[in-house]
């Protein structure tokens, strides 16, 4: 049994994003595997201890950081004492962070403890996002010095950061829910495509995806697009408009969202500077073709064009295209098996393997 | 076939930012077989060598460097081990934290050949990709609109021809080699333009203040520069101050002591040096109160460069404020 500390500045239920439900995913799956897992997260209200999914979660308070962000400072700093502190109370065999900052008090607690630190580095480092904030740079090269261990999302990430940070790092491809994300259900009688992308979000390209499927409804006047619905209604006006067939669904819980990819016919994420792309890997546990940009590790998951279709050019033709096609896809009776199939590729048990592999490598099995 | 021209590159411990210029230099428009790169450093630990011998462009051919001692030589040697090691006729010098956009090479070998025999200076720009940290209230950058007296090493370029004739840059100073050797090339009547088509980026480095205070002692060597090219007086403000926020400091530290019998004159003393020193956010009561905030940061480090530059001028002495 190992005793594994993951850190991460924000868990569910406060933040649902990717890197928490990397969380979620590899704890659980460490948990059914007789590991002893605790994750070490922040909130902003007051310091909460509790057991949920068989994992102890500590919620240590996270100070405003308001004035820091303002400044242009790396995010998520104001818990790191609280972090650290909880690490060094702890009995653990190995502190996993999950964000770079995280990654700073789990290489001080190495250094201290003589126990192993792993950096599992949940986006594709480059240049340009590296000097986006101030002490990003310190941060990322400070957390990866004091790692035994550093791990990539995908080959794309794993390649950036060996050209940008000159390390290597291994690479492990995130945990995929294929035990939730099943087939099942009926599909919409009429072509819906589904993207979860945050809306608000630049970098996930929304708003392309919208122009190329005003596009595809000039070919398939019945088709719909379902957006995740944001949390701040003058996002969703700003962005969505009144374009017609576009309607913004719930899909924050983790069961509404497969039921929303089992009636979809295509999942789309037209995002650029993915690590992964999980979101994508979930909807082809569903059974669902996906569309995705020729960018970051997305490419990894859709391999063939048995399971999806990827654009070149982040232009609306170009995107409208693929869209087109993989609707077509939808319909062949082979699509879904093939679509699993690739999925169970990046199951939960692969990836918590490679974990376990690595926390015996370096020292770490309890 | 013979590199046209060459890229030289001093670096003193800065890896990471190396590894990234490294990158853009390869990522250059002109062809690979036009041009070299040589870097020169003096860079402690393992990783500035390892990045050396192991990047793309040193497998391909295109990059070579030389080791010096670990240590803090001054910047003139390390350049000029570097161009000595070069062999293109035409040398582009930059810095180890500048990121050459990609036709940055092609547009510097271009303007080498449209003025024969000249030193060509570059122009340099706060990297477009940084530019959010220059709200971080000390910060280390470049902006460069050419020509400019000073001569920068971040981009210029120089015929070898001129380098070897002069001997290369004064390996004795920490600051100011640059400008003095434009200087000496210019009063042996070598052409000095600038293209600002040959535009490369710098980088932005937020630095804590103390730190940057500390950096600032290099500045002594600066009289050193009026000294031998008197004639370079004429590039500072009045001839005697190495800045026009040196000038207005004394005016308003005046300003400051007859703060309690005048408070208008002493607003009118401390505002040319407010105008000039504080950095400028954009217009709006917030920006202004955030502007006004730097005013001690600022007065720091203008109260420091002007003693550094005092304890120049007597070292050296020439007088330099």
């Amino acid at each position: 049994m190992t005793r594994v500390a993951l850190l991460t500045p924000t868990y569910w239920p406060e933040v649902r994003r990717g890197t928490e439900r990397f969380a979620h995913e590899v704890g659980v799956g460490l948990t059914e595997r007789g590991d002893d897992v605790t994750i070490v997260t922040s909130h902003k209200s007051r310091p909460a201890t509790a057991t949920e999914d068989g994992m102890r979660v500590i919620r240590n308070w996270r100070p405003p950081d308001g004035r820091l962000r303002r400044r242009m400072f790396e995010d998520y700093l104001t818990h790191l004492p609280f972090a650290y502190l909880s690490l060094r109370r702890g009995d653990y065999d190995v502190a996993n962070a999950l964000f770079p900052s995280d990654g700073v008090a789990a290489a001080r607690w190495s250094r201290e403890t003589g126990k192993p630190a792993v950096l599992s580095y949940m986006g594709i480092p480059d240049r340009r996002g590296l000097v986006d904030r101030r002490w990003r740079i310190r941060i990322t090269q400070d957390a990866i010095a004091g790692a035994r261990a550093v791990v990539a999302l995908s080959k794309a990430a794993q390649d950036a950061f060996a050209r940008w940070l000159g390390v290597q790092a291994r690479q492990i491809y995130p945990p995929v829910d294929v035990e939730t994300f099943t087939p099942g259900g009926q599909r919409a009688p009429e072509p819906t495509i589904i993207c979860a992308g945050e809306l608000g979000e630049p970098r996930k390209r929304v708003p392309l995806l919208i122009e190329a499927f005003a596009r595809v409804r000039r070919e398939r006047p019945t088709a719909r697009l379902l957006l995740d619905r944001p949390r701040d209604a003058a996002v969703a006006a700003r962005v969505v408009g009144d374009a017609p067939g576009v309607d913004l669904v719930d899909i924050d819980d983790r069961i509404a969202l497969r039921d929303a990819y089992r009636r979809t016919w295509v999942s789309a994420l037209p995002s650029f500077g993915e690590a992964f792309g999980l979101v994508l890997a979930e909807a082809m546990g569903c059974g669902t073709p996906v569309v995705c940009a020729r960018e970051g590790g997305m490419p990894e998951i859709v391999d063939s064009e048995a399971v999806g279709r990827i654009f070149d050019e982040a232009e609306p033709p170009a995107v409208a295209r693929a869209l087109l096609e993989a609707l077509e896809l939808a319909e062949d009776p082979a699509t879904p098996a093939a679509c699993r199939a690739r999925a169970e590729h990046f199951s939960r048990a692969r990836c918590v393997d490679q974990y376990q592999s690595l926390y015996q490598e370096i020292g770490a099995a309890g | 076939m013979a590199p046209e021209i060459a890229v030289v590159v001093a670096s003193h411990d800065r890896p990471l930012r190396l590894r990234w210029l490294l990158e853009a230099l390869a990522d250059q428009t002109l062809a690979r077989d036009r041009f070299e790169v040589v870097v020169a450093h003096d860079s402690s630990g393992a990783e500035t060598d390892q990045l050396l011998e192991v990047h793309a462009l040193a497998r391909a051919g295109t990059l070579r460097h030389v080791r010096r001692a670990p240590g803090l030589s001054p910047p003139g040697a390390n350049r000029n081990a570097a161009w000595r090691a070069a062999r293109a006729p035409i040398v582009a010098f930059t810095d180890d934290d500048c990121r050459p956009p990609r036709e940055w090479l092609a547009n510097a070998l271009r303007a080498a050949q449209r003025h024969p025999g000249a030193i060509v200076q570059g122009a340099t720009q706060p990297d477009p990709d940084e530019h959010r940290l220059l709200y971080a209230p000390v910060h280390h950058k470049q902006n460069i609109a050419p020509p400019t007296a000073w001569a920068q090493t971040c981009n210029i370029v120089y015929p070898r021809a001129v380098l070897e004739r002069l001997n290369g840059f004064d390996e004795r100073r920490l600051v100011g080699e640059d400008a003095a050797l434009a200087a000496a090339a210019r009063a042996h009547g070598i052409d000095y333009v600038g293209e600002p088509d040959v535009l490369t980026y710098h980088a932005v480095v937020p630095v804590p203040l103390p730190r940057f205070l500390r950096s600032l002692q290099r500045w002594e060597d600066l009289p050193l520069l009026v000294k031998e090219h008197p004639e370079m007086r004429r590039h500072f403000p009045l001839g005697l101050f190495w800045k026009w926020t040196h000038a207005w400091l004394p005016l308003a530290l005046l300003g400051a002591a007859l703060a309690r019998r005048t408070s208008f004159l002493s607003l009118l003393l401390a505002l040319p040096w407010a105008k000039t020193s504080l950095p400028w956010y954009g217009p709006g009561k917030r920006n202004l109160v955030f502007r006004l905030r730097q005013a001690p940061r600022r007065l720091a480090i203008d109260a420091t460069e002007m003693a550094v530059l005092a304890r120049g001028s007597l070292r050296h002495r020439a007088p330099l404020l």
